[in-house]
């Protein structure tokens, strides 16, 4: 059956930029992939954790392994979910995922459509 | 003599080629630029430069994190005649626009670590972009230069509006160098660590100009985390490297905690006492499970920046290493005197180095001339004048030379406090007194004005502050009647304010003294107590105190992590990435949900400290001459005909494989095709790659059995390579298999299925072809069962080997390489 299923995250900037810099460089080989922070800024960083934890609300992803997708982008800059290898994605017909920054904030949304989702 | 840093750099070209120079581990593996790579890439950055119009006298402001790229830049700067304008990496923007007004530089070489490409309007060149910029261009040559150029401009303020930019040329440098070199030789054995910031003279001579001049071998570190800096020390066998007196105080410190928190103080006064009438050897066998705490090689520290604590200096050097003091100044390229190995003392500062002359003024202050000493002050001839009486160079120290010709110091002449009677009290006298009182961590003494008086006042960092008072009363009963200490004051934070040599700011102490008390103590003060507490448990109550901003007697056994404890899905992964950054303990995310408890995450931390204590087995022997002969001689006559027997075997593609190894290779492999493929393989590849061939295998199935892992080590040269918590621990065995030059096998699809279908590749596979920056062989097994069905032929087709750029996506790595495999 198909499921429209939704996950938003808002992340305070200035906290994420905290965590960061305490958690060092074990924070970002836990949550982030090179390709994700090679180059980006504190806040696009912290736009890439706010995505990743709206598709781990939306596609009840495994808890706490932030590695499974990886955020990019289009050609044209759209932001992008993708799943690792081993990660079975076969049952996500489609997702959408969309970033706004506003001043201290950044905040991500992602729509999904999953077919038998497997809590249903 | 050099006449510029070019002729330098070319010697040492010359003597000591292909030597390791400088070495830094991004990764798990290390990189390594010979003396020969360090010479030719900053000629390449060289013409980058070029490219972006720097020339001859233009100004370079360089700011960045000690790292290999910094050195490449810095060489590069110099081989152009540009002039570098070398900046701490804690300057603050608004210091850099003041030096950047001031000399108009034309660039800025940077590094994403300071974001000094954002902070000042200059073409920037970022460290992490440095060698995909400079790969394909040519060497420019070096620029027509004179030991009277200027090489460097060092800015010696960072808090002020005044900072001056000291001149320093070519021939300032190689004089000091050429000077240093004469005090402490050095040779190609020293292995030095450099922490301290290239951008001060101090650790820039000491540890750079000397240590390629010796053909030393110099490693940097990605971060200072003690974790890391004890490892990177072990693993580099590090014995020699440059240190500020503090941080000597605070390693010996911590020493005689533990020998307290032991109740070991008795044996250690009578090991001490022992000490003084043992040589080196001995010593060092005595306190041997000291020097573990260092690596086991630490045999030399340079301290500088600061005075060094006699009782201190005399501790080191009963431990068995041996602690040079020297001083300097940044106008003196920076090294005045210094102690040599063979007279090593810890009341004086040495004698005068070769070259450099010293005399004291009628004011008692030490006054320098020579070949290194500055011409003067950027673009401030007022300055220049006031720090020059002719061509002696007014150092601003106290001090005096003794009959054996050695410097002493008194202290700074701004320091010094004058009382209202006339006299003067320098406060490093005092200090040592107080420094020599175990109650106290650290104290500093400055003088406070009291109306028409100054009061010579100590601020203490003291572990019971109650005893302050006690202190005092010790201090003044040694001391001269003028020096007694009027007031003090405990002060309230962790540390006391410090400059990037972590001298104490006094300014800072005596204005915050001034105007009442001072700032409550910051979040870095807690860490800085929880790292230091040794029991974990009470770590984790003040880390997770410290993360959510609750006190630490609100953190109770059945709080719920997401509940009570208010750790969203951010303060867990900083949580758990500071357990692991700072107590070495990886625990898995996923087994830390909202609704877990403090006394569960206490449980997990305990049985990863446990599992932490019971990693695999990372055997070396397998490794050595005769294992790998014997490995050679059972393969050839047992294994490789058993298998015969067996498989019939064919390799396709050997070409892609260079002739002889000139460094490691990951083969990537399927395994799915036959039971024994790890011996298939080696049975087929040439036997120069075969000899210097390890496998991975699985750490729970191969490695669980003891028996079969030593079989499998010692048949295969196999490691365990775990999935679960000791991934980090196996990871770094394969870096230092593969700097070592052992080629790796890896079977990326996780489990064997013979017959099945080939299974996705593990997204670790793309993480280790790009952070092991090693090319990658994929390789194809494809069986094909004969009529005798005892006999399986078996296909091995190596693939051209593929390269991944620093930065590539762990996804797209480990789908070419599995594309690559497959399409085989």
């Amino acid at each position: 059956m198909l499921q429209v299923r939704t996950g938003v995250d808002l992340v305070v900037i200035a906290e994420f930029a905290d965590a960061l810099e305490r958690g060092g460089a074990a924070f970002r080989r836990r949550v982030f992939h090179p390709s994700e922070i090679d180059g980006a800024t504190v806040e696009r960083q912290a736009a890439v954790f706010a995505a990743k934890e709206a598709a781990f609300k939306a596609l009840e992803l495994p808890a706490g392994n932030w590695l499974v997708v990886e955020i990019g982008h289009t050609e044209a800059g759209r932001p992008v979910i993708r799943f690792v290898p081993e990660y079975d994605s076969s049952h996500i017909v489609n997702c959408d995922l969309s970033i706004t920054h506003a001043g201290e904030y950044v905040a991500a949304s992602v729509v999904a459509l999953v077919d038998h989702a497997p809590d249903d | 003599m050099h006449p510029t840093t070019n002729h330098f750099l070319d010697d040492i070209v010359r003597r000591f080629d292909e030597r390791p120079a400088l070495l830094f581990k991004p990764g798990f593996r290390y990189r390594v630029w010979s003396y020969r790579a360090l010479r030719d890439a900053s000629a390449q950055v060289a013409s980058l430069l070029q490219d972006r119009g720097v020339g001859k006298g233009d100004r370079v402001v360089l700011w960045g994190p000690n790292a290999p790229h910094w050195v490449l830049a810095f060489f590069g700067c110099l081989r152009l005649g540009a002039i570098l304008v070398p900046l701490d990496m804690r300057s603050t923007a608004d210091f850099v626009r003041q030096v950047v007004a001031k000399t108009a530089p034309v660039l800025v070489l940077t590094s994403r670590a300071v974001g000094g490409d954002a902070a000042v309007d200059l073409p920037a060149i970022l460290f992490e972009d440095l060698e995909g910029l400079i790969h394909d261009l040519p060497a420019a040559p070096p620029a027509s230069l004179g030991s009277d150029d200027l090489a460097e401009i060092m800015f010696t303020s960072g808090t002020t509006g005044d900072a001056k930019g000291v001149l320093l040329t070519h021939g300032n440098l190689m004089a000091n160098l050429h000077a240093v070199q004469q005090v402490i030789p050095g040779d190609a054995s020293f292995r030095m660590l450099s922490l301290l910031p290239l951008s001060h003279m101090f650790e820039q001579m000491g540890s750079l100009f000397a240590g390629l001049g010796c053909g030393a071998s110099i490693t940097f570190v990605t971060s200072r985390q003690p974790a890391i800096l004890l490892k990177t020390m072990q693993e580099r066998r590090i014995n020699m490297m440059l240190l500020v007196p503090q941080a000597l105080d605070l390693f010996m410190k911590s020493i005689e905690r533990e020998v307290a928190n032991r109740g070991k103080q008795h044996a250690w006064e009578v090991l001490m006492k022992l000490a003084r009438r043992l040589p080196v050897a001995l010593r060092r066998l005595l306190f041997r499970q000291v020097h573990a705490r260092f690596g086991g090689h630490l045999r030399i520290v340079v301290s500088g920046g600061a005075a060094l604590d006699q009782a201190l200096g005399e501790k080191w050097h009963l431990l068995g290493v041996s602690v040079l003091q020297g001083y300097g100044a940044t106008e003196a390229s920076p090294v005045i005197s210094c102690h040599s190995l063979t007279e090593a003392r810890f009341d004086s500062v040495g004698r005068p180095v070769p070259g450099v002359e010293v005399r004291i003024a009628d004011s008692g202050e030490i006054q320098v001339r020579g070949p290194n000493i500055t011409r003067g002050y950027w673009q401030a001839p007022e300055q220049t004048a006031a720090a020059f009486d002719g061509e002696w160079y007014k150092t601003g120290d106290i001090g005096f030379i003794d009959d054996a010709g050695h410097l002493h110091i008194r202290g700074r002449v701004k320091e010094m406090i004058v009382l209202a009677n006339g006299q003067n009290v320098f406060p490093e006298d005092v200090e040592a007194v107080l420094h020599r009182n175990p109650a106290v961590t650290d104290a500093t003494v400055v003088g406070l004005q009291q109306g028409q008086d100054t009061q010579v006042h100590a601020v203490f960092l003291l572990e019971e502050p109650d005893r302050a008072s006690e202190v005092v009363a010790a201090a003044n009963r040694e001391l001269a009647e003028h020096q007694q200490i009027r007031g003090f004051t405990v002060w309230p934070e962790a540390d006391f304010p410090r400059t990037h040599t972590l001298k104490v700011k006094k300014a800072v102490l005596v204005d915050a003294l001034s105007s009442g008390v001072p700032s409550p103590a910051p979040a870095d003060g807690a860490r800085a107590q929880a790292t230091a507490s040794a029991d974990p448990k009470e770590r984790l109550v003040r880390l997770v105190s410290e993360v959510s901003g609750l006190a630490q007697e609100q953190v109770l056994a059945e709080h719920t992590i997401g509940g009570d404890l208010n750790l969203d899905s951010l303060k867990r992964v900083e949580m758990l990435s500071i357990i692991e950054q700072e107590m070495g303990v990886y625990i898995d995310e996923s087994l830390v949900g909202s609704q877990t408890t403090f006394a569960e995450l206490q449980d997990l931390l305990d049985s990863q400290v446990q599992a932490k204590a019971a990693l695999p087995p990372f055997y070396t022997w397998p490794l050595s001459v005769w294992f790998s002969l014997l490995r050679e001689v059972l393969h050839r006559i047992v294994v490789f005909p058993l298998f015969s027997v067996r498989y019939r075997t064919r390799a396709t593609g050997l070409e892609h494989l260079p002739d002889s190894p000139g460094g490691p290779l990951l083969f990537a492999a399927n395994h799915n095709a036959v039971r024994g493929d790890s011996m298939v393989l080696a049975k087929v590849t040439p036997p120069a790659w075969r000899r210097h061939l390890s496998f991975a295998a699985a750490a729970e199935i191969t490695f669980g059995k003891r028996m079969t892992g030593i079989f499998a080590a010692l048949i295969a040269n196999a490691f365990p390579l775990s999935r679960e918590n000791a991934i980090r621990a196996s990871l770094e065995h394969m870096g230092r298999l593969m700097d070592e030059g052992w080629s790796v096998v890896i079977f990326p699809e996780g489990e064997q299925r013979i017959g099945g279908p080939m299974l996705p590749f593990q997204s670790g596979t793309g993480m280790l072809a790009v952070e092991s920056h090693t090319p990658v062989v994929p390789v194809h097994l494809v069986s094909e069962p004969q009529r005798r069905r005892f006999r399986t032929r078996v296909a091995v087709r190596f693939g051209r080997p593929l390269t991944f750029p620093p930065g590539t996506s762990y996804i797209d790595a480990t789908r070419q390489i599995e594309s690559a495999v497959k399409a085989l």
